[in-house]
């Protein structure tokens, strides 16, 4: 009640009939919000009233934004969590169904691939896992890892007017800096996929000297590229509706060039010269093309074309 | 098990079709038959780590026959029926832990189940936890840490038990 009324005051009298309680109750109740860490403002005789800076991601808040239909649909918050991958993984294991979301204000083992350290500090981003049952062979489900990046991309360059771009194989970046990472796993049964976890995580409020010394030049966070103060609760909905589009689109048509386009179009790697460590090998060479299911096609300082699916680029001559 | 005889059949067989072109796979071996209109016949056999065969093709006809390749897929001298491959789902890099620094998911002689993971293929950051789908214990890693990957590529052996 408090939500719509929009940072006006509500009187108690008004709630009390609302809800045909009494003052006492109503007063118990806001004492527990506050506790929740809502900023519910007491004023007497003005009545209650919920002050707009709150960013919350429970799923109470993230309903009020969803206009997904199956994403978001069920969504499991907590507030600390060892990973929200990790979490996601024992809720498909458990046969939750597609569209399930976990999502924690705080991650105290997040991780990136080869369980690299994920810096996830409480409240200061959105770090969520999704979970996926596709119908698609297990060839395939490389091509979710740029299907994600880019509905990652599409929503964080509208929420901000700015253009963000994708640093292969899924990094989204705002003027060169990381500020976004996605990691995909997928659990397979026989030769059919089981499941997929797809782990967003999103830095939004970090400001630069908030982050460790380490990240600085290579890490942003979305808030410094937005003009009004974000809600993560409504950055999260806007991601799962794109997501979702996209996701439903090129499964029914099995066309994913589109998706592929958008890849290709808003990307920092191709077209540059890059040192990739991809495995055990270590390359260089000019990123040509990407394929169809993002593999990069680089031609090597030998003159050899090379297919590359999986790697870090060490080095790039990007502007 | 495929014989000379039986390869000798196929050339036979070929070279009374009008077929042009005869591939034949099995768990042992991968055979390639051309026909190669007008030359004699040449067989070439082709050695392998373990295994060599040689093969005389013979032609009673116009058309020649030449036996292209043969290349045995088995890479041990077990029994087929008491042992496994276990084969890569996907294009990526085989990854035989889960970080560099953290111990290798199984080692050669270590009983696995079917759940048991045995290693990671990734493409475009999307990790795969290989299961072994089998019950048994690993005889050999067909494939290095860090290298690239086919579909269906073999990558480890196992003994079932």
């Amino acid at each position: 009640m408090l939500k719509y009324a929009r940072g006006e005051y509500v009187s108690s009298r008004t709630i009390c009939e609302t809800f045909q309680t009494s003052r006492t109750a109503i007063w118990k109740h806001v004492q527990s919000l506050q506790k929740q860490g809502y900023s519910v403002e007491a004023v007497p005789s003005k009545g209650y009233r919920l002050l707009e800076m709150d960013d919350f991601v429970s799923a109470y808040e993230i309903k009020d934004y969803i206009q997904a239909k199956v994403f978001g649909k069920l969504i499991a918050y907590r507030e600390s969590v060892d990973s929200t991958n990790s979490a996601a993984r024992q809720l498909a294991d458990q046969g939750e169904p597609e569209g399930t979301l976990v999502i924690a204000d705080e991650q105290t083992h997040g991780r990136g691939r080869f369980q690299r350290k994920w810096y996830s500090p409480a409240k200061s981003g959105i770090w969520m896992s999704l979970i996926l049952r596709p119908n698609l062979s297990i060839v395939e489900a490389p091509r979710l890892t740029v299907l994600t990046a880019v509905a990652v991309a599409k929503t964080l360059t509208k929420l901000s007017n700015q253009q963000a771009y994708i640093k292969w194989p899924n990094d989204i970046l705002f003027d060169g800096k990381k500020v976004c990472g996605i990691l995909t796993e997928i659990n397979v049964e026989g030769n059919q996929i089981n499941y997929v976890i797809v782990g967003i995580g999103i830095n939004v409020n970090l400001r630069q000297d908030e982050l460790p010394i380490s990240l600085q030049p290579s890490v942003c966070s979305l808030q410094s590229f937005v003009h009004q103060p974000l809600k993560r609760a409504r950055v999260v909905a806007n991601i799962l509706s794109t997501l979702e589009d996209l996701y439903i689109t090129c499964l029914k048509s099995g066309d994913f060039t589109g998706v592929m386009n958008y890849f290709k179009i808003h990307n920092v790697t191709l077209g540059h010269v890059v040192e990739i460590q991809s495995g055990s090998s270590r390359l260089a060479g000019i990123v040509e093309d990407i394929d169809d299911y993002g593999a990069l096609v680089i031609r090597t300082t030998d003159h050899q074309i090379k297919k590359i699916y999986s790697g870090d680029i060490l080095s790039s001559s990007v502007q | 098990m495929l014989k000379v005889s039986d390869i000798r059949d196929f050339i036979h067989l070929l070279d009374e079709s009008t077929v042009h072109e005869l591939r034949i796979e099995t768990d042992e071996i991968k055979l390639t038959l051309k026909k190669a209109d007008g030359s004699p016949v040449v067989a070439t056999g082709v050695e392998s780590a373990n295994t060599a065969m040689r093969l005389t093709g013979t032609t009673s006809t116009q058309n020649a026959n030449m036996v292209e390749s043969v290349m045995p897929t088995k890479e041990s001298k077990e029994d087929d029926s008491s042992t496994s491959v276990i084969r890569s789902p996907m294009v990526g890099t085989f990854y035989r832990a889960s970080s560099p620094n953290s111990e290798a998911f199984v080692q050669v002689g270590d009983r696995i189940s079917e759940h048991t993971v045995v290693c990671i293929i990734e493409a475009m950051k999307l990790m795969n936890e290989i299961e072994a789908d089998v019950k048994g214990e690993i005889i050999e890693v067909l494939t290095e840490n860090g290298h690239l990957v086919e579909y269906g590529q073999p990558l480890f052996r196992v003994k079932l038990a």
